[in-house]
């Protein structure tokens, strides 16, 4: 069997290491667009700031693949079960898995490709900020998106010394997933610290002086502009190859697309949010970690259901922990909240189910948490649950019984 | 004529679910968009830059395509038509 996967980020490694162990006859290949082997992206910010060394991010490659670096996917062609590069070769394949991941969102608005302005998503982008800051002019920079990316870059350029000017377009700061009570918590910090937040605002125009120029008239001359707007889906490549996509890929339980043999996983694949209960692209490392492996044992014919994603990010930025997960910005009769000088505690439930929460400044038990909601156990609305302490040991109590009864109630 | 709206992630919490809209004869998704804008502001913001044009973030399909893939904010509407929004995808 020759299995072939298209990128080399954490849905296809994972699923070329489980490939490689679950059907140790097959041909395993994997195609990556970067010359360089696959890294961790997560790690980049500690990478700008110093913390992390670039020989540290380097994943390990599963032994027994081929790795061909450098090759972009142009096209796939169904018929002969072809993957076409760049660079005009052609990859045959029995199964196939999609795991091209996304690209960040890069405005189009004048200077938006001037030199010193950068979205983070590859290695190049931080080598070339690390090269942009020897030549400090400003010491400012101007960060447009307050999600993770946006709160990551700005709390290392922060410890790099930097002023920043935060752009945001909507009205608090990580939209996506807190609600205004929590963003205030993280915005009062950011402002602390002397970061100028500018909400309900756009970059509009950037010149090659280093103003960027925003939609409320202001100009900020700085050396750097980073957007972190979000990211796409990488499709474009599938166009009028008949597999099915809407905001990703489309796939099935199995992970498989609208044409059989033809899988996709992490950032590209539209799957079931377990949380919205509809199809969504949750770009996140361990989601894709997890659709890779499920992908491989389909693709060995050995069937697996993937039990479905949902939205959760943990994040450290500017000495503050913050997990945002599932519901998050929900409001309703069972939304408890609770904050201090030093935290922020909201959970989200729906018929006694946790559905979402958001911990800011103290988190405990998130991986738990988690866990409740992927399973969705029912948990009890006790205080120890909104303060971060429910227990594995207070879900025995409540359901006085090993807490899979409760699940086996709930379905 | 009617289409009917589908309101993703975000532009759920902006817009409601699901819901159905009138619109005139050969109206295009730009102008069914402005029409929702044009009476929640908010939506407006967060749809289209200062220029007019959309957001590179948002998807918009019409009938399952994308409408970069049909004329864009000029694609046609006619009786029936889904439209769905979807909001930028944060990565983490």
């Amino acid at each position: 069997m020759r299995y072939l996967i298209i990128g080399g980020g954490p849905a296809g490694l994972s699923a070329a290491a489980t490939l490689r162990r679950i059907d140790r006859n097959g041909e395993v290949t994997v195609l990556t667009k970067e010359a360089f082997p696959p890294y961790s992206r997560i790690a980049l910010a500690y990478l700008l700031t110093g913390a992390a060394r670039e020989e540290w991010l380097f994943l390990p490659v599963p032994s027994g693949i081929t790795l061909a670096l450098g090759e972009e996917a142009t096209g796939v062609d169904p018929q002969s079960r072809e993957v076409l590069t760049a660079s005009g070769k052609r990859f045959c394949y029995d199964r196939l898995l999609i795991a091209t991941g996304a690209a960040p969102i890069r405005p189009n608005l004048e200077g938006s490709r001037l030199p010193f302005v950068y979205t983070i998503r590859d290695l190049p982008d931080v080598r070339g900020i690390r090269e942009l800051l020897k030549n400090k002019r400003t010491g400012h920079a101007v960060v447009a998106g307050a999600g993770p990316v946006g709160l990551e870059l700005t709390d290392a350029l922060h410890q790099l010394d930097f002023t920043i000017t935060l752009v945001i377009s909507s009205d608090r700061v990580f939209s996506t997933m807190l609600d205004l009570q929590a963003a205030a918590f993280l915005q009062q910090r950011l402002v602390e610290l002397g970061v100028d937040i500018r909400k309900r605002t756009d970059i509009v125009r950037i010149l090659p002086s280093g103003d960027a120029v925003l939609s409320t008239g202001e100009i900020r001359n700085c050396d750097l502009v980073i957007f972190g707007k979000g990211v796409a889906p990488s499709l474009g490549f599938l166009q009028r190859c008949g597999i099915e996509t809407r905001q990703g890929i489309r796939v099935d339980e199995h992970l498989e697309s609208s044409i059989a043999g033809v899988y996709a996983a992490g950032d590209v694949a539209e799957t079931m949010d377990i949380v919205y209960e509809e199809p969504r692209v949750n770009a996140l490392w361990p989601v894709a970690f997890e659709q890779g492996r499920v992908a491989a044992y389909n693709m060995a014919s050995q069937r697996m259901s993937y039990e479905g994603s949902f939205s959760r990010n943990i994040l450290r930025v500017f000495g503050i922990s913050i997990v945002a997960a599932g519901k998050g910005r929900a409001e309703g009769p069972e939304v408890r909240c609770e904050s201090g000088p030093d935290y922020f505690h909201k959970i989200v439930l729906e018929e006694g189910v946790l559905k979402g929460f958001v911990f800011v400044g103290e988190s405990r038990n998130e991986g738990f948490y988690l866990d409740l909601m992927r399973r969705r156990i029912p948990a009890s609305c006790g205080s120890s649950l909104l303060h971060g302490s429910f227990e594995f040991a207070h879900l025995m109590k409540s359901h006085g019984s090993h807490p899979s009864a409760a699940r086996r109630r709930v379905h | 004529m009617k289409v009917a709206v589908r309101a993703f992630a975000e532009f759920r919490d902006l817009l409601g679910g699901e819901f159905s809209v009138s619109v005139r004869e050969g109206e295009s998704v730009g102008g069914l968009l402005t029409a929702l804008g044009s009476t929640n502001p908010a939506f407006q913001s967060r749809i289209r830059q200062s220029d007019g044009n959309l957001k590179p973030a948002i998807i918009i399909l019409l009938n399952g395509r994308s409408i970069h893939s049909l004329r864009g904010l000029e694609s046609g509407l006619t009786e029936g038509d889904v439209v769905a929004i979807f909001s930028p995808i944060a990565g983490g």
